[in-house]
């Protein structure tokens, strides 16, 4: 069940009036008085259009009504099947003050009000220096309907500078807008050529290093030796030092490195800014994390880049619009000197 | 005491036979917008250059309003529909739902949700950024013409309606909070006087109404009584809303101004505050009505039903 | 909130939510979430490493953080706003502190990273730019440095005390706080059960308060706004709640034990702890385990258990309060999706009507001694003179909100980011071709 409407009472079944013993009908349990009412296929009673909200001039456009009570499942078929029927209406005519339902296979409800809809459309029709006689013959001369389809899918034509040099100045000359996503797409070109040049082989550079290390310290069977069954579970995991470091630079030759690492006994926790820590919990997956942030950068600047891109293009075809819609005004004004046009002018 | 300085004419009338009804300054002081059947005329004030912005409406505009942050241009159509273009990538959502002609729009001070009103008795609010309908509210039995939000808080949302009623609703409830008659006696045997425009104080705690009978009060909605009664002109039943706004002097100790349209094409200005008459200007060349006001910091844009726009500035006397 | 003075005061000034209003849909598992200072926006940190942040009033989310990179690429494990809800700090388990600049969001302001993963982070109370990290195996928190163009950090360690003042081993700090009153105060809890009160002065940094509490590990430490309540979350499956006394002069420092909060039944973990406003009349809990999916919500000077917040159908992980918009907001441990809890206020229909008033019960009508009198005309008439010539203010600002809420911090507002919705509608109109 669905809630009614606010403005509708609960379900009142009274069917007689006791005192008069007149049929009630609707929502308000009146007795009919010669307004206008509207059957429901629901459950049989009658509704009157007032009660229900429904403007009176929509009578002609009822297909199938259902009242409140029948499309929240109070009474009538959903009640039972749990399926509630819902209001269907004819499609209106296109003509805006006009009710009465479409014809068949026509968007309108007769060919009289086919041509004054379209007929309103000519009308508003700012066709420029042409009539809109002349463009509406141009629009439909074409030979099949694909043609007439495809008319306008081009998109607008391009704005030219030659057409009127001040307007597309005005227009396409201060853009400020432009100018900010012109720097913003420099930016993020600089910001990706940062990333592929320079922090990304940096690190790819010594993470090499550090596996270069860890083999050295630990492929020639450092951890076997002890040769107890727990080690030996293990010896799948790649083993190896932490290998953190703050900024990524090899501090010296990998062989020299795991010389001075023995030399220091294997307890040192730290050696020229390296993590030595066997299995450290505090930079677990610093690998990862590293990478997965140039990653990450690459991606996002890629996106921004394509979005930019997307965005110069919708504001550069709404800046054509603009431009051929100033023409237009600025032909309108000529043609109009002198008929109470007042200049744009400040005092 | 003061007086508004005329500042430019700002708009360059080619259809004279285009009935004119809506022209808002833009919040950062930049633009003008001003409707002009189903196209935006956006003029810019510095470059002193007109722009024009078409939109998919198949009737004339009949209100509009700025996005808080003046980005963006909200229009209510007479084909029921309302768009937000965005001054640099057009059209961003088309919002139907409105059974009738939508007549006046206002933004949240966030800009996070538009509320429309219209002729189909209804007011709505859509979510600006996917143009989607969140909530309607049905409390009023004629055209609601007018609403407003006040800009320091978005709890409240007061509606004008011809039934002659003004109600101030829970923006985020959509819960009527409050009903404010136009008067004791306000269903009277000629009927109830419609209201036509109604908006909130700086600080949202006043509601300023105007009325079709041509006389604006101040409301204290929270107590439910007026403070204020302002008369103007002669005519007792007006056929055109006429525009009216606030305006606050640059220097805080001077008591706000309210500012009203006549339909013979004058301004009148009075003190809130004691209600003497600062001034009165003639602010049109063919005594038109004056369809709208709008007023923003010190500057104060008139707009006649053919199409003269006007930017005053407010000039404080010492 | 002039909506606030219209509304049937009872509701309005009910001291805590009570009914499960929205649910914000999350297609990311959310870790962290924080109201935006005035309530009108919700900051969701999720496991990804992606910041959401969500209208409150279309229950929306409006915007990503770092969409021109920058953001975190591990879980989020700490929000905060500043005061004036301009600036977010975050934190992440990718080692990563992060300062957002919500008016133009696209990069991080300014970031900072540490050498392990962090805790959790936020904004201190003494100075602008400045906040208090606590990060994985360090025995002390971090004052991190905001306000040029390098992050300075510092140990938050004494070094103005005598050497023995830190010597035992109190483990790893994991939690801290600033204290709402005095700004120079930090309080912090350590994975052994210690808490600890530092100053941080021109001159270096005191200890002024150090004291065992449990031989556990601390999740959470909140304290009241008004500074003389704490409570700590600890792994020992309670929450203690302490009253804490500071004299003015900072010479005296005095904790008390109030209550122990435990689930007696099931011995659930507490997931995550809230102060209601104040000097905290009440304490929410969120539990764990899959089983319960409850806020738990007691007295704080009583200790008893006055309400269970409930409506969802999953565990609940983070809790956040709001006390302009009166909301309790969690999120969900297996959607994801935010639960907020509102209070609800009935319509009221004589509203509508003016004239009418809305009564309990039925009363005898008795007329009154002046009902149907011929009113006096001409005092009517003088009544609503005398209102024409009061004064009216027009201008002020309201400065606090019926709950008593400051009303003179403005928020700030989230610029609406158009390019998004014209990439959504030319992805629309792609769709659709």
């Amino acid at each position: 069940m669905v809630p009614l409407p606010e403005w509708c009472p609960p379900l009142d079944t009274t069917k007689y009036d006791p005192n008069t013993c007149e049929e009630l009908f609707c929502i308000c349990k009146k007795p009919d008085s010669g307004e206008l009412m509207v059957g429901c296929d629901g459950c049989d009673d009658w509704f009157h259009f007032k009660c229900l909200r429904i403007p009176l001039e929509y009578k002609e456009l009822v297909f199938s009504f259902y009242c409140p009570y029948c499309q929240a499942g109070v009474t009538g078929p959903g009640a039972i099947t749990g399926k509630l029927p819902k209001t269907v209406w004819r499609r209106k005519c296109r003509v805006s003050d006009c009710y009465r339902s479409c014809d068949e296979n026509s968007k309108y409800c007769s060919k009289e009000h086919g041509i004054e809809y379209l007929r309103g459309i000519s009308r508003r029709l700012d066709c420029g220096r042409y009539g809109s006689r002349e463009v509406i013959h141009k629009m439909t001369s074409g030979r099949s309907f694909k043609q007439f389809r495809e008319i306008g899918s081009l998109g607008l034509a391009p704005a030219s500078r030659d057409l009127d040099p001040d307007t597309y100045d005005a227009i396409f000359g201060s853009g400020v807008f432009k100018d900010d996503l012109d720097v913003k797409m420099s930016r993020l070109i600089e910001a990706q050529r940062l990333i592929t040049e320079g922090t990304l082989p940096t690190l790819d550079r010594y993470i090499a290093w550090i596996k270069v290390v860890n083999e050295l310290l630990f492929s020639n069977g450092g951890a076997e030796e002890k040769g107890d069954g727990r080690t030996r579970k293990k010896a799948r995991a790649p083993r190896g030092i932490c290998g953190f470091s703050v900024d990524k630079k090899i501090p010296r030759d990998a062989a020299d490195f795991v010389r001075q690492f023995h030399e220091e006994k294997e307890t040192v926790e730290d050696l020229h800014g390296v993590c030595c820590k066997v299995r450290c919990s505090k930079h677990l997956d610093w690998t990862g994390i590293e990478q997965r942030t140039l990653q990450y950068e690459q991606e996002s600047v890629q996106t921004s880049l394509q979005r930019i891109d997307l965005l110069k293009k919708q504001r550069n075809e709404e800046l054509t619009l603009q431009f051929h819609e100033m023409l237009l005004r600025k032909h309108k004004i000529c043609n109009k000197v002198g008929g109470g046009a007042i200049q744009d002018t400040t005092r | 005491m003061g007086c508004f300085r005329l500042e430019k004419l700002a708009l360059v009338v080619p259809n004279s036979d285009i009935l004119y009804t809506a022209a808002k300054i833009s919040p950062d002081g930049r633009f003008i917008a001003i409707g002009e059947d189903a196209n935006v005329l956006v003029h810019d004030l510095e470059k002193a250059r007109t722009t024009t912005y078409p939109t998919a409406h198949t009737r004339p505009i009949a209100n509009l309003t700025w996005s808080p942050d003046s980005q963006c241009i909200a229009t209510a159509c007479d084909d029921f529909t309302i768009t937000i273009t965005h001054l640099v990538y057009g059209e961003l959502h088309r919002l139907t739902g409105h059974t009738a002609p939508v007549t006046a729009l206002v933004y949240t001070p966030k800009g996070n949700l538009l509320c429309s009103c219209s002729v189909d008795e209804s007011i709505k609010v859509w979510d600006t950024l996917e143009g989607r309908l969140l909530r309607t509210m049905s409390a009023h039995s004629e055209s609601v013409v007018s609403i407003d939000i006040p800009t320091c808080d978005a709890s409240v949302l007061a509606s004008g309606s011809y039934d002659g009623l003004i109600r101030v609703f829970d923006t985020a409830s959509g819960h009527c909070l409050k009903t404010l008659t136009y008067d004791k006696d306000w269903q009277s045997e000629n009927g109830v006087v419609p209201i036509s425009q109604v908006k909130f104080s700086v600080n949202g705690k006043y509601l300023l109404v105007a009325s079709l009978d041509g006389i604006i009060k101040i409301w204290d909605y929270l107590q439910g009584r007026v403070v204020r009664t302002f008369r103007s002109g002669v005519s007792s039943t007006l056929k055109y809303s006429c525009g009216m706004d606030f305006l606050y002097p640059a220097d805080p100790t001077k008591p706000p101004v309210v500012v009203t349209g006549t339909e013979d094409g004058h301004i009148y200005c009075w003190d809130a505050q004691d209600k003497t008459l600062y001034q009165e200007l003639l602010a049109t060349n063919d005594n038109s009505p004056l369809m709208c006001i709008d007023c923003r910091e010190q500057y104060m844009c008139s707009l006649s039903l053919r199409g003269d726009c006007r930017l005053y500035k407010w000039v404080d006397d010492n | 909130m002039a909506n606030l003075q219209l509304q049937d005061p009872f509701s309005v000034l009910k001291e805590y939510p009570e009914k499960l209003t929205q649910i914000l849909v999350s297609p990311i598992y959310t870790c962290c979430i924080r109201f935006s200072p005035r309530g009108d926006y919700l900051a969701a940190g999720c496991s990804n490493g992606a910041i959401v942040i969500y209208d409150i009033d279309t229950a929306k989310p409006i915007t990503m953080l770092g969409s021109e990179g920058g953001c975190h690429i591990r879980s989020v494990q700490s929000l905060s706003w500043s005061r004036c809800g301009r600036y977010l700090l975050s934190s992440g388990r990718d080692w990563w502190i992060k300062v957002w600049d919500l008016q133009s969001r696209s990069r991080p302001l300014k970031e900072h990273k540490f050498d392990s993963p962090i805790w959790e982070c936020h904004w201190s109370s003494r100075a602008p730019w400045e906040c208090i990290s606590t990060v994985l195996e360090k025995s002390y928190a971090y004052v991190v440095d905001f306000v040029g163009e390098e992050a300075i950090v510092q140990e938050l360690k004494s070094t103005l005390d005598n050497d023995d003042a830190e010597s035992l081993d109190h483990g790893y700090t994991l939690v801290s706080c600033s204290h709402p009153r005095f700004s120079d105060l930090v309080l912090t809890g350590t994975s052994k059960g210690w808490f600890k009160i530092y100053q941080l002065r021109q001159d270096g940094v005191t200890l002024r308060h150090c004291s065992k509490f449990a031989n556990s590990n601390t999740k959470h430490l909140v304290i009241s706004q008004s500074g003389d309540r704490i409570a700590i979350n600890s792994s020992d499956r309670t929450i203690r709640q302490f009253s804490l006394f500071i004299s003015d002069d900072m010479e005296h420092i005095n904790i008390e034990i109030e209550h122990k909060y435990q689930d007696v039944i099931n011995k659930l973990q507490w997931n995550s702890i809230f102060f209601s406003n104040n000097s905290a009349e009440y304490l929410i809990a969120s539990t764990h385990g899959s089983s319960a999916h409850d806020i738990y919500l007691w007295e704080t000077s009583s200790g008893t258990l006055v309400r269970v917040l409930e409506g969802t159908e999953e565990e609940l992980l983070d809790i956040d309060w709001n006390f302009y918009n009166m909301c309790i907001a969690a999120n969900g441990i297996e959607t994801g999706n935010i639960y907020i809890w509102s209070i609800v206020i009935p319509p009221k229909w004589s509203a509508l009507a003016p004239d009418f008033e809305e009564v309990d019960e039925n009363i005898e009508y008795k007329e009154k001694e002046d009902e149907f009198d011929e009113s006096d005309v001409l005092e009517q008439q003088q009544e609503l003179d005398e209102a024409e010539e009061t004064e009216i203010d027009l201008r002020a600002l309201e400065k606090f909100d019926v709950r008593g809420n400051d009303l003179t911090m403005k928020s700030f507002i989230i610029p609406i980011e158009y390019s998004d919705i014209v990439m959504l509608k030319m992805w629309d109109g792609a769709g659709a071709a």
